[in-house]
């Protein structure tokens, strides 16, 4: 099971990829919007963690292009601030906001690969 | 007295000395006598000239008998007798003798033939003292020749010899004279001779002289010519005929020198004939250019045998050219005087005047045709007769103006009346003036008389016309004045049939209306049949009131009892085309004079059954060249004719009422419009009022009032700056006195604008310019601002909240992720860690979540709930959404709504549920190729609220079907592809479903289910 980090930090990136390996995850990472899509064309994750606040491309343009490209594909929006008033961010398949503790964010992803 | 004896003695020769001293005894030797006697006829004869001879003897005489004056007398063939000769005497002696006083002894000694001898003179005639003569006596002795006196011989003074003393001569001496005279009476006669052939040779020589002057100097030519045509003499101005020298042509043949011919200058021929005819001859003949009259004289002389024979003529060449030339140019003179005169005459004759002239006492002289066409009365009739077109009225003034004519004065344009033949008068304008005879003299009278009858006429017609004229400007600066159409109708009709308007019996006033395309009776005035006509005359014999009184009635809403023929027209319509005279006055722009309606084929039964008119006459009404209207117009009742003029007059009138109809018109709708501003101006709710260029408040709306608490007219006319911000001077800070100096509006928020209250007023001030572009005063719009105010100061607040927001999802996004990376890290090491170290991972944890709790509570960036919780009536929403998006849909594209009876109340959010239906809708629009419809239905379904949008349109495939809610699926070039993925979120939120049914070819049908809001409440 493969699982595409994107977030513009280092250290949650970090964290992100410690704690997932730990679930069991494949885990990818990447640190833009832009290094994200190269690598979701070279290898077709599972899901897709993104962060919607990034510098360059963000977020939603991310998930626009890959949903356009595999609609199928689950994508969770993990963000800092609620995007939900935006429309666009409608078309990912979850919403999490970031915290501290990765229960929620776990779960979601542990619900929607099960699908 | 001369001393001549002294003279004697010097002069005289011995001889006669001799003898005299041998006279002292008289004659007494007669020897002595003789040889004296031939001495002094041997002296006398040797003398040539008379006179001379005459004297000698004389002095002889003296000598001889001692006197000591001689003088001789002569009596010559006319009678009168003179002085010849006279010796010892001075001249004024001589004189006096001569005089007729001196000759009374010679003129008794002429009468009587005998002696007189005169002792003492001073006796016997007075006059030959008085005159200072100093002689004393006197001898007189007649000289007689053939028994006749032809003269006599005086003696003066006889005189002493011895001692010179004078001495009175005695009838001796008076016989002794008498027989010298004897004695030398033959020397006398001959001196006498001598004197009278001197004379006459002087006087031939005198003649012959003048004649050669004469005869060389006559401008015409002078030929002699004899008998054998030999010239005889020829004078120098013959050469202006002939190149010859004059002189030279004596002693020529005539024939010779002049030729032959019609043209030639040819004196011979003349001659010739005086010749055969014994009488002058005459021959004119044009030689060069140059006129020549010829006449031969005959010389009548004397032959041997006493008859009268013609040997010589005189040929006188005279050049008559300038003769000829004046006498042509006389010719031409009298040839056009007589014309002028013919043509005076003729003049006078055929003058459209009468000309006449009289007498200074005022019989006619002349009188011409025009005055006989004038008057009546003939030539013959007239002439010598007193003024007969003169008035008896006005004799009295016609002799004034002859007085006025004696002074040479002419009296120019008269205007009287002259009386005719019939005794009827003609107006005529006089002008009398004198005319001089060729002395200067005023001899008789010129009137030059025309009849004005015509241009009276005239005149009086132009009087009407500018009567008729000042009526019209009267009526029309009423009518101007009359802005209320119907009062104006009412006027132009009155004006039209009134006695003093326009006078005719009935006016009916037709509107064109553009839009139904027809003539529309409005109003109409004058009676309907001769009943009424009759009644009406009746009722008011005499028109009580004027014209301009009328229409000042009318003005004033005093109406009279008009007759009205309204009820029969007002309303009624006439197509336009319709041909009839009433249409065509509105087509072609014309008037029309109907004389006979019966014999015109474009009829008009209305004329004929409702107004039972034969004529009439129709006047479109032009403004602004628009046809706006006809005027009928007939004389029904008085049968009085419509005239040309009265049709000029009409169409003048109608085209000024056209225009006042006009104005009027403008009026109406400029009062409508005004009421309108009027309504807007008061029911607007902002503050508006006008104030004049001094700051005076002239008008204010109701909004005014109020928020002063006064009413209107206490507000009117104060000064703006003391009504609104309680001073004495308007206020810089006003946009009012910007707008006053700058005259540009202004527009400025001003707090406290009404000094009683705090609040902020937006005060918009534009100057108000006259045509002219002064301004004149200031509009004024305010807005009670207070609200905007405090809405826009919450709204800026929450601007600032809003960006306090952003910054604080900002400073959440950046202090979440390090958060989240402590947390996440302190985490794993609570894991890893062995305490008491796993605790103190845990403690960070734990202050970690605090911090997330504290910031999720206090930027509150994550809603519980994001759908409202409204109940909304889907009926309504669904038919706002319809109206809304109506007008975006394409046009051949309709929407059909069946909406269901009972109320469908569902719980949630309308924004977003009116975004799920819009969005609806758009799809189904844009599934539809070319035209469709669209299908809205809702009803109620178990517990449901079900809402269906039905398209015609393609309809989708089964494959597409599967994938239409998928995010960023689309079929459309345009759009992001989320719409179905969006509405299916937000019926998901609203616990709602949409399904989908779709057949190709014929259409699709969304359908959405909500839960109603009982079910929810239950």
């Amino acid at each position: 099971m493969k699982v595409l980090i994107v977030d513009d930090d280092p250290h949650l990136r970090a964290l992100y990829k410690e704690e997932f390996e730990d679930e069991g995850y494949e885990v990818m990472i990447a640190g833009s919007g832009a290094e994200a899509l190269e690598m979701f064309e070279k290898n077709i994750p599972d899901v897709v963690t993104l962060d919607i606040l990034m510098p360059g491309m963000d977020g939603i343009e991310v998930l626009r292009k890959m949903k356009e490209k595999k609609p199928d594909l689950p994508i969770i929006m993990s963000t800092a601030y609620d995007y939900r008033d935006d429309f666009s961010v409608w078309a990912s398949d979850a919403y999490v906001v970031k915290s501290a503790d990765l229960a929620e964010l776990k779960s979601t992803i542990k619900k929607l690969t099960a699908k | 007295m001369l001393d001549f004896s002294k003279k004697i003695k010097d002069a005289n020769s011995a001889l006669i000395t001799g003898q005299l001293s041998a006279q002292d005894n008289g004659f007494h030797n007669s020897m002595t006598l003789f040889a004296g006697l031939r001495v002094i006829f041997q002296e006398i004869n040797q003398l040539e000239d008379g006179e001379k001879q005459l004297q000698r003897l004389i002095e002889f005489f003296c000598l001889e008998l001692k006197a000591k004056g001689c003088l001789i007398r002569l009596k010559d063939c006319t009678g009168a007798i003179t002085i010849v000769s006279a010796v010892g005497l001075s001249e004024d002696e001589i004189y006096m003798l001569g005089q007729k006083s001196g000759n009374l002894v010679p003129l008794k000694v002429f009468e009587s033939g005998k002696v007189v001898a005169v002792e003492n003179l001073s006796l016997s005639a007075n006059e030959y003292a008085h005159k200072g003569l100093l002689m004393k006596s006197m001898v007189c002795v007649p000289i007689k020749s053939a028994g006749r006196v032809i003269g006599t011989i005086e003696l003066y003074d006889k005189f002493n010899i011895v001692d010179g003393s004078t001495t009175v001569f005695t009838a001796e001496d008076g016989n002794n004279c008498e027989t010298m005279v004897i004695i030398f009476s033959m020397a006398i006669e001959r001196a006498l001779l001598y004197i009278e052939n001197n004379k006459i040779k002087k006087t031939s020589q005198r003649t012959s002289k003048r004649i050669d002057i004469f005869f060389n100097n006559v401008r015409s030519a002078i030929l002699i010519i004899k008998k054998d045509l030999t010239i005889v003499s020829a004078n120098k101005a013959i050469e202006n005929w002939i190149d010859i020298n004059y002189l030279s042509l004596v002693g020529k043949n005539a024939s010779e020198v002049f030729k032959e011919g019609n043209k030639c200058l040819c004196p011979q021929s003349v001659a010739v004939q005086t010749f055969e005819t014994g009488k002058s001859a005459i021959n004119n003949l044009v030689i060069k250019g140059r006129y020549a009259e010829i006449t031969s004289y005959p010389i009548f002389d004397t032959d041997k045998a006493g008859a009268s024979v013609i040997n010589e003529c005189i040929v006188m060449i005279r050049d008559t050219t300038d003769r000829i030339l004046c006498q042509n140019e006389v010719m031409e003179l009298y040839k056009s005087v007589t014309q002028t005169k013919d043509r005076l005459e003729s003049l006078i004759q055929n003058s459209a005047d009468a000309i006449i002239t009289t007498t200074l006492d005022g019989n006619v002289l002349t009188w011409n045709k025009s005055a006989e066409r004038i008057f009546g009365f003939t030539a013959e009739e007239a002439v010598s007769s007193y003024l007969p077109f003169l008035p008896n009225d006005f004799i009295d003034k016609h002799n004034k103006y002859v007085q006025i004519i004696k002074k040479g004065e002419t009296l120019k344009e008269i205007e009287t009346k002259g009386l005719r033949k019939d005794l009827t008068l003609v107006p005529m304008s006089l002008t009398v003036s004198p005319i001089t005879d060729k002395n200067g003299i005023i001899s008789s009278v010129s009137i030059i008389a025309r009849d004005i009858s015509r241009r009276k006429q005239v005149e009086d017609e132009l009087t009407k016309n500018s009567q008729r004229l000042s009526r019209l400007f009267i009526i029309g600066s009423a009518m101007r004045g009359t802005l209320e159409i119907n009062k104006l109708l009412r006027m132009v009709l009155t004006v039209v049939t009134a006695t003093d308007g326009f006078g005719f019996n009935r006016a009916i006033l037709f509107f064109y209306d553009d839009d139904k395309k027809a003539l529309k009776g409005t109003m109409g005035v004058g009676p309907a049949s001769y009943e009424e006509a009759w009644h009406m005359w009746r009722q008011m014999p005499l028109p009580s009131k004027t014209l301009s009184e009328r229409i000042y009635d009318i003005e004033k809403d005093i109406t009279e009892g008009l007759l009205n023929l309204d009820e029969y027209f007002i309303n009624i319509e006439i197509p336009i085309d319709r041909q009839c005279y009433l249409t065509r006055a509105v087509k072609d722009r014309k008037a029309f004079n109907i004389k006979d309606a019966t014999t015109e084929v474009e009829l008009e039964p209305l004329y004929i059954d409702q107004l039972a008119t034969r004529a009439y006459a129709v006047v479109p009404m032009i403004s602004r060249n628009e046809v706006i209207g006809v005027l009928w117009i007939d004389n029904k009742f008085n049968m009085q004719p419509i005239t040309n003029e009265d049709m000029g007059y009409l169409s003048m009138f109608a085209d000024y009422v056209a225009t006042a109809v006009e104005s009027a018109r403008l009026f109406e709708k400029a009062k409508l419009t005004e009421k309108e501003l009027e309504n807007i101006f008061e029911s607007i709710n902002d503050l508006l009022f006008i104030t004049d260029n001094k700051y005076n408040i002239v008008k204010i709306n109701r909004a005014v009032s109020e928020m002063l608490n006064e009413p209107i007219s206490s507000i009117i006319g104060q000064k703006c700056y003391k009504v609104f911000h309680g001073l004495d001077a308007p206020s810089p800070k006003c946009p009012h006195f910007s707008t006053m100096e700058k005259e540009k509006p202004v527009i400025k928020e001003y707090e406290g604008f009404h000094h009683k209250s705090n609040d902020t007023y937006s005060i918009s001030t534009s100057p108000l310019l006259d045509l002219n572009g002064k301004c004149i005063g200031v509009v004024h719009i305010g807005s009670n601002i207070m609200e905007l105010t405090r809405l826009r100061k919450q709204l800026s607040k929450i601007e600032k909240v809003a960006a306090l927001g952003e910054m604080a999802a900002r400073l959440a996004h950046e202090i979440r992720n390090p958060l989240v990376s402590i947390g996440g890290f302190a985490r794993r090491l609570e894991k890893k860690l062995s305490p008491p170290l796993n605790d103190y991972a845990r403690i960070i944890l734990e202050e970690v979540f605090r911090l997330e709790a504290l910031l999720k509570q206090t930027i509150g960036f994550v809603r519980e709930t994001k759908i409202g919780k409204d109940t909304v009536d889907l009926n309504a929403l669904l038919l706002s959404v319809i109206q809304s998006i109506q007008h975006t849909i394409r046009k051949d594209v309709s929407i059909d709504y069946h909406l269901s009876t009972q109320t469908l109340e569902v719980e949630g959010d309308p924004g977003r549920l009116t975004d799920v239906f819009v969005n609806l809708i758009n799809n189904a629009e844009q599934a539809i190729e070319g035209t469709g419809r669209i299908i809205i239905r809702t009803r109620k379904e178990f517990n449901h609220a079900v809402v269906e949008v039905e398209d015609t349109g393609s309809g989708i495939d089964e494959q597409t079907m599967e994938s239409i809610f998928e995010p960023f699926y689309t079929t459309k070039t345009t759009g992001s592809g989320l719409g179905l993925t969006i509405i299916q979120k937000i019926l998901e939120e609203h616990k709602g479903i949409i399904t989908v049914k779709s057949k190709q070819g014929v259409g699709t049908i969304f359908k959405v289910n909500l839960n109603l809001k009982e079910v929810i409440s239950q």
